[in-house]
């Protein structure tokens, strides 16, 4: 008993830790926690580039709009504006049809 | 979309449109009308010795009447409705008939017998034709400007695009010139009507029908170009999806 005593007490110059050496299976947890948040981020950053690539690809090119529109706005202005002519013209040729066949130059009989 | 209204509605809403326009003027001066034809009934029923005084009465009232009816006419043309060139010629000859009217009123005044004044009073009717030949050559100037005006215009402009687009605009460009031309022969026309709206009736209804015939060729070949602007589009719709080259007269397929 007295041996193992003296067996116990630490040697001459052995350093006494006050603090136990942390355990070795927490750095194992530690490490699982990043992987698995690496993964997560990985998850999240593909899932946000396939959406943006995915709704830029189905957005029409804008070199097949721009001259749909350029041209097309002045053409139907055009169309629109000949229909609003002969529109015109067809009430001012009824209205002159109309003065030709007046009576109001008629000289009364005097 | 280019999609106009069948032309039955257009003819539906001109009818009201002119008979509207007809009786509005009329409706303005109606109380210079109403005037002269109770004057003129005077004269009708006047003893012989009044006869003269009456009928001098009847004519300044029409006088009267015909220099409302031109005021009121000449207020309804407009930059809006008439262009420049065309309003400056019409508010000319609307000046031309009112001083006109006025120096046959100092005549008309200054009879001394019946028959003298008959004559300035058939005077007052036969050289001013002012709802017959004056007043539907003002509209028929003004229209016939317009459609040049838009031709050169919006048109020209719409050629250009279409042009700068690659497509082929030959064929439209030949109606336009056309229509162009028809509608400066109308104008040159009527202008000549202006000039001398009373004083020869014969000469001037040929002169008439002649500028009614020339507007009828605008209204055919703008229709034309109408028809083939639609085509146009449809043929650049069609380009755009399928580049190549494409004229005209080529059908488009919907």
């Amino acid at each position: 008993m007295l041996a193992l005593a003296v067996d116990s007490q630490p040697a001459i110059g052995q350093d006494i830790s006050m603090f136990p050496e942390p355990k070795t299976e927490n750095t194992g947890s530690t490490a699982l926690s990043i992987f698995i948040a690496v993964l997560v981020l990985l998850v999240i950053t593909g899932g946000i580039s396939w959406f943006y690539f995915n709704s830029k690809s189905s957005t029409p090119e804008p070199v097949a709009t721009t001259p749909t529109t350029t041209v097309n706005d002045p053409v139907e202005t055009a169309s629109t504006t000949v229909s609003d002519a002969l529109q015109d013209l067809d009430a001012e040729l009824a209205a002159i049809d109309s003065d030709l066949n007046s009576t109001d130059d008629d000289v009364p009989t005097l | 979309m280019l999609v106009g209204l069948p032309n039955l509605s257009y003819a539906q809403t001109n009818d009201t449109t002119t008979t509207k326009k007809t009786t509005d003027l009329r409706e303005s001066i109606k109380t210079k009308r109403d005037e002269a034809k109770t004057s003129l009934d005077d004269y009708k029923v006047a003893r012989e010795e009044q006869k003269l005084a009456k009928l001098i009465q009847y004519g300044d009232k029409a006088i009267s009447e015909r220099t409302a009816a031109l005021t009121e006419q000449k207020s309804r043309f407009s930059a809006k409705n008439c262009p420049t060139v065309a309003l400056t010629a019409v508010n000319d000859a609307f000046a031309t008939i009112n001083t006109n009217l006025v120096a046959q009123k100092t005549v008309l005044d200054a009879s001394t017998t019946l028959e003298g004044a008959k004559t300035a009073t058939r005077d007052i009717f036969q050289k001013n034709r002012v709802y017959k030949y004056l007043m539907p050559a003002a509209k028929g100037a003004c229209i016939a400007q317009k459609l040049i005006s838009i031709i050169d215009g919006r048109l020209a402009e719409a050629v250009t695009k279409l042009k700068a687009a690659g497509i082929d605009t030959v064929a439209i460009e030949t109606k336009l010139t056309e229509a162009k031309t028809a509608a400066q022969s109308a104008y040159d026309t009527y202008l000549q009507i202006l000039k001398t709206p009373g004083g020869d009736d014969d000469g001037n209804k040929t002169k008439m029908n002649a500028a009614k015939t020339s507007l009828q060729t605008v209204r055919k070949t703008l229709g034309d170009v109408k028809s083939d602007i639609a085509n146009l589009l449809g043929t650049y719709r069609q380009k755009s999806k399928n580049p190549g080259t494409r004229t005209l007269d080529e059908p488009v397929t919907p």
